[in-house]
């Protein structure tokens, strides 16, 4: 039986195959207590805040002042990735907006992408979200080497595979991320450099 | 530290007020007026479709920029189709922009498009009491709706092909049960 750490490091899974790999192996989200990356500043406690990037235009209408739940999509296309805050450094969450423009830049046509804003919520209220008593999110620690802070939200394998309980859990992250939302620079300033 | 709450409660006519209805609204004033003068019209008359055409106006301006929000639109046009998944996926934005449309002239707001990494587009609703995200793959729409009402919480999921451009019917029901009430 391989450990939390070789599921998610040595496994070859990655995005929606890595989420059902350890559902699998590790279900009701057992891994979340346990370091599942060797850049790992530890695991994702219930106390922390985590932010997601906002992309304008992917994930809001700046006009309307709207996020879509498309935002969201990843957690069920590939996994949601977010930053913790505890951990997050500027030059960390500046490269990774860099990261994100560029690869508009680089799509066929080019595709032009600001990032002036992050949404950001307490990981407990993210694990606490539930459809029917069971709960629909898990928050892993999975550090990059450049950017420790990185976290993951995964979900379980019968969600990933029901149409239905797809757009539940995007309407439940929805609900927890868009309203509280910060400037990209407010939320830079308040790290650490 | 302040938290910028998601003001997606605001009605249409709040949400996006561009400098061009203004415009719209004075030629429409102008046109009615000079209309009623021409025909003799009194004064009420012009009143009663004044405010129609200017809500219209402004949702058909609002209308249109959605459309423009749905990027791969920009992509097609630029290429235009080259395999099968493009001609889904021009399937998909021209199944959006006939519902897009179709809102113009209805109660039901203008909702906010967005485009996917898949095949499909997206359009949303968002309210206090009324979420929809409608999920659009060629000629058919998939959607979910939560809608809130005397306290309590009503969820519908269903998938229903848009015939000939217009909104399915049992969507539209809801969409009118909530927005034309």
């Amino acid at each position: 039986m391989i450990n939390c750490l070789e599921c998610f490091c040595e496994s070859g899974f990655s995005g929606r195959e890595l989420q059902k790999l350890v559902d699998e192996l590790f279900p009701a989200f057992a891994c979340e207590m346990r370091v599942c990356s060797p850049y790992s500043p530890g695991p994702v406690e219930d106390d922390e805040q985590v932010a997601f990037i906002l992309i304008d235009p992917l994930h809001y209408d700046s006009v309307r002042d709207v996020v879509v739940p498309e935002a969201f999509q990843e957690l069920t296309n590939r996994d949601l990735s977010l930053l913790r805050v505890a951990y997050a450094t500027s030059e960390q969450v500046n490269r990774q907006r860099d990261e994100l423009i560029q690869r508009g830049r680089e799509r066929i046509p080019p595709q032009s992408r600001l990032v002036n804003e992050v949404c950001t919520s307490r990981v407990g209220d993210l694990r606490q979200t539930k459809e029917a008593g069971q709960r629909l999110l898990g928050v892993y620690d999975t550090a990059l080497e450049n950017i420790s802070s990185h976290a993951s939200v995964f979900t379980r394998t019968d969600v990933l595979e029901d149409r239905k309980l797809r757009k539940i859990v995007r309407n439940r992250i929805h609900a927890l991320l868009s309203p509280n939302r910060k400037p990209f620079g407010e939320f830079t300033a308040n790290l650490a450099a | 530290m302040s938290t910028k709450a998601a003001t997606a409660h605001r009605p249409i006519t709040e949400q996006a007020r561009p400098v061009l209805s203004e415009s719209l609204r004075a030629a429409a004033e102008g046109f009615l007026s000079a209309t009623s003068r021409a025909r003799n019209w009194s004064c009420t008359y012009a009143a009663l479709p004044l405010s129609a055409i200017h809500r219209s106006s402004e949702k058909a301006i609002e209308a249109q920029r959605q459309i423009e929000r749905v990027q791969s639109l920009n992509a097609l046009c630029s290429f235009g189709p080259q395999t099968t998944e493009d001609e889904e996926r021009v399937e998909s934005i021209a199944s959006s922009v006939a519902l897009l449309s179709s809102f113009i002239t209805s109660p039901i707001p203008i909702p906010v498009a967005s485009s996917g990494t898949d095949l499909g587009t997206t359009l949303f609703f968002g309210d206090d009491d009324f979420y929809g995200d409608l999920e659009i793959k060629g000629k058919s729409v998939e959607y979910f709706l939560k809608i809130k009402r005397n306290g309590a919480e009503n969820e519908v999921f269903d998938t229903e092909e848009i015939k000939n451009g217009f909104v399915p019917p049992r969507l539209l029901s809801c969409l009118f049960a909530h927005y034309a009430r």
